[in-house]
């Protein structure tokens, strides 16, 4: 370019610094990077006797961040989730996203990822790009997304903003409208998810994204390159300075000055990835992909060498050839930069004209930045000029870090007894309202769950304008076979926050009971972790426990953990976020046509509740809404977990199951309110029998592995006899009352309208 | 007076409607187009200086999120 200044990489004079003084220059780049890696990466300079570039300096920082190598997880990931393989899984833990088979031709895939910092700063662009990242994870595998899911936290909608924070109000609003305008417009049906708030996310709200998709065995992409002399292509979106450092910053915690963060902000561009989609499936139909990498974070550093590193091989990089939006961008600007909408592709020399012309097609932009060859050293040239020369291995392994950590204290079972409120009836309204109880229609009608036509059951299921939530969202991937997909995300904030073992078995109890009751069959766990500082040893405490937790759970159900995701140092003024594991569960089924619906069906049908109760409040909603933080929460009995799914199975196979609805948040009272919305028919029962003490306790505690299930009237005898599991009998259904009678006193007489009211109108003022 | 406020992403934020636009301009042929850039302009009726100062802070308070735009105030011609 005549004329023109041509930016070139300059020299980071790092060797001949006295160790104390190497902060500041990682504080001077934004680098993130510790003082002792600092000294690791000044030692490796000294032993190859030069100072290194600005550019070799910053993907260092890249590949050393939280984000991409997980320094501070790693080590606990591989002692509990190693080794938690079952035969139909194809690929776990090792490529972008898990791949798991589906039927004898065909598998799914799936991950979930956290897009918390960014959604932190800018909520509408950090959450529609979390889900333009989740969507081309699962596509850079090769395979057709089908599904999305999100799990998302927030703060207290009440509390408005602390200083230098957004309004809570805000940040949830745009968050969802982030969410509803990248899936809509991608046509990926958003089907499932859950939604918490609790006054720890204010400043650092958790936005998790999750998405499946499905493939032919033969179809899938790895994410490596295991062909020398393979060209890499950069296709999609351009390249430009939105996102430098997203991983640096996602590494530490929120700063309070939302706009110096500039750098960190990207805004989706659906439509670029619309097409994309439709390119790296013809692509990958077409057979000619040697290997694929979605750029997320880290950008191409990240892509570029975890790709060639996963096949043994480096590159030589040509980064004058990549597409910009600006023309004036640094070598290490173009090299780290996180713009969204790019997807990395190794093809032969021979392949190259046809994948031109099937990007070309899709007027998308592409160019050929780099050749695969055999070695170690990964090179960059820029405008004939070598700016980077770096061992791959040094590079993309990175720091391990084994911290200490604390154990929280157990303390079993909640001693908080709150007073039992005296009007029942009005309480229970009130808790139907509760923003972690109430309906998430407000949220879910905004996201369309029925695009692409293959949505069997959605979040919202019943009659037209009756409608209540599903326990999981049913999908049918083939056009040619009945077989569907059951998808849940849950997680239980509170409950791990009391005590993260217990609590996190909590959740995956709940995961389990919600593929269940819809009819499937758990078949594979994805995990996203969330949580604070994981150089608090009582914060890194909780994580090891969660994990603990994740591995036994597996461990007695054989399920797999076939991808996850680590975010840590999620925190606010106040301190870290409750600790929070979301559990992506997949389950089977064998024919969607025999979804179990969430709501009664009939009236004049029994009610039965499968497993046992102890009224254990800790870790529940009621604490929550009334004020109490607690440390406990309920013990999880997982042999009665595995004997609650035999009898499940059996009255299944019979047939005898109209309807079921597992007890999670809000307890026994939410659960059967919620099965009366679907269709509005009442209920009738008598919990004289159940186990826990006080009404209150019966009503609104959270533990135990608890069903509900809707039978025909004449079948009692059978059923009875067929469940191996603790089965009591509640009552019936029918008329237009929510009726709980406990030792003869009528606790609960509301009206299902009423009911309904109160549950539909929580969030209704906020959104 | 009328105020006008312009407000229009900051420097390397992704325009999805811009390069759109730009694409088309260049299918359509117009080759001397390098990059085109969309703002949005409001026109504000106000009484005197003190209404301009208000403006500003509508600006600040309502209309622009700083993390990804800018913008530039003015009077404009009646």
């Amino acid at each position: 370019m005549p004329g023109k200044k041509r930016m070139a990489a300059q020299t980071v004079k790092l060797t001949g610094l006295e160790d104390a003084k190497l902060p500041t220059i990682s504080k001077r780049m934004k680098l993130g990077l510790s003082a002792d890696e600092m000294i690791m990466l000044k030692n490796y300079f000294l032993s190859l006797g030069r100072d290194p570039t600005d550019i070799e300096v910053h993907a260092m920082a890249q590949a050393w961040s939280e984000h991409c190598c997980y320094k501070s997880s790693k080590f606990y990931l591989k002692k509990y989730l190693s080794g938690l393989k079952q035969d139909y899984v194809v690929l776990a833990m090792e490529d972008d996203a898990g791949v798991v088979e589906f039927n004898s031709e065909h598998v799914y895939v799936l991950k979930m990822e956290s897009h918390n910092h960014p959604s932190a700063i800018e909520p509408y662009g950090g959450a529609a790009t979390g889900v333009g990242g989740i969507i081309r994870d699962v596509l850079c595998m090769g395979a057709q997304p089908v599904a999305l899911l999100d799990s998302l936290f927030f703060g207290d909608l009440k509390s408005g903003h602390g200083e230098g924070q957004l309004d809570q109000r805000f940040v949830f609003n745009r968050a969802v409208a982030g969410i509803r305008d990248y899936g809509n417009r991608m046509g990926i049906p958003t089907v499932a998810g859950s939604l918490a708030f609790d006054r720890s996310y204010s400043g650092n709200p958790l936005i998790n994204a999750g998405c499946i998709g499905i493939a032919r065995k033969k179809d899938i992409v790895r994410s490596r390159v295991t062909q020398s002399g393979d060209l890499l292509v950069v296709a999609g979106g351009k390249t430009g300075r939105d996102g430098i450092h997203g991983v640096n910053f996602a590494s530490r915690s929120v700063s309070g000055k939302r706009e110096e963060d500039i750098g960190s902000v990207q805004l989706g561009n659906p439509v670029t990835e619309e097409a994309l989609t439709h390119a790296v499936l013809e692509a990958t139909e077409a057979g000619i992909l040697d290997g694929m990498k979605d750029l997320g974070g880290g950008g191409l550093s990240s892509a570029v060498g975890e790709l060639c590193y996963a096949g043994g091989l480096s590159a030589v990089v040509y980064l004058d050839q990549v597409p910009l939006k600006e023309e004036d961008m640094h070598p290490w600007e173009i090299w780290v930069s996180e713009s969204q909408e790019r997807m990395l592709m190794a093809v032969s020399d021979k392949n190259l004209s046809r994948l031109d012309a099937i990007l070309e097609s899709w007027g998308l932009d592409h160019a050929v930045i780099a050749r695969v060859k055999e070695g170690s050293n990964l090179k960059i040239e820029f405008h004939g000029e070598t700016v980077l020369d770096l061992d791959l291995a040094f590079m993309t392994s990175g720091p391990v870090y084994c911290r200490n950590y604390t154990l929280p204290e157990k303390n079993g079972f909640t001693r908080i007894q709150p007073k039992e409120p005296p009007d029942l009836n009005s309480f229970a309204l009130e808790m139907l309202s509760d923003f972690n109880i109430c309906s998430r229609e407000p949220v879910t009608r905004t996201y369309d769950f029925t695009v692409r036509g293959s949505t069997i059951v959605g979040p919202l299921t019943g009659s037209i304008d009756a409608e209540t939530h599903s326990d999981a969202a049913v999908i049918k991937p083939l056009e040619d076979s009945y077989m569907g997909l059951v998808l849940t995300s849950d997680s239980r904030p509170i409950m791990v926050a009391g005590d993260p073992y217990r609590g996190t078995l909590n959740t995956l109890s709940e995961a389990y009971r919600n593929i269940l009751v819809s009819g499937g069959v758990p078949h594979s766990i994805v995990d996203s972790m969330n949580f604070g500082n994981p150089e608090d040893p009582a914060q890194l405490g909780k994580f090891v426990e969660s994990l603990r937790a994740i591995r036994d759970f597996c461990q007695k159900f054989s399920l797999p953990v076939v991808s996850g995701n680590v975010s840590l140092y999620n925190q606010n003024k106040e301190g870290n976020i409750k600790p929070t594991p979301v559990i992506f569960m997949t389950g089977i089924i064998d024919d969607v046509r025999k979804a179990i619906p969430s709501y009664f069906t009939g009236a004049g049908n029994s009610v039965y509740l499968l497993g046992n109760e102890d009224g254990d409040l800790s870790g529940s909603c009621l604490l929550h809404h009334l004020g109490y933080e607690d440390n406990s929460a309920p013990f999880v009995d997982l042999d009665e977990l595995s004997s609650i799914r035999k009898s499940m199975e059996t009255l299944i196979a019979h047939d005898l199951v109209l309807a079921a609805h597992d007890i999670s948040d809000g307890g026994l009272l939410n659960a059967l309110s919620e099965m009366t919305f679907g269709r509005s028919i009442g209920v009738s029962v008598d919990i004289s029998e159940t186990g826990g003490g006080r009404a209150i306790n019966k009503l609104f505690a959270e533990g135990g592995n608890r069903i509900l299930i809707e039978v025909p009237h004449d079948k009692e005898r059978i059923i009875e006899n067929l469940v191996t599991a603790t089965i009591r009998k509640l009552g019936t259904t029918g008329g237009n009352q929510i009726l709980v009678e406990n030792m003869d006193v009528d606790l609960i007489d509301i009206r299902v309208e009423d009911a309904k009211k109160a549950w539909s109108n929580g969030l209704s003022a906020f959104i | 007076m009328k105020i006008a406020l312009r407000i229009e992403y900051k420097e390397g934020v992704e325009d999805p409607e811009a390069s759109v636009v730009e694409k088309n301009a260049h299918t359509l042929g117009f080759d001397k187009l390098k990059s085109i850039k969309i703002a949005k302009e409001y026109v504000f009726n106000v009484n005197d200086k003190e209404g301009k100062a208000q403006v500003e802070k509508i600006a600040r308070d309502l209309l622009v999120n700083p993390v990804i735009q800018q913008f530039t105030i003015y009077e404009r011609d009646e």
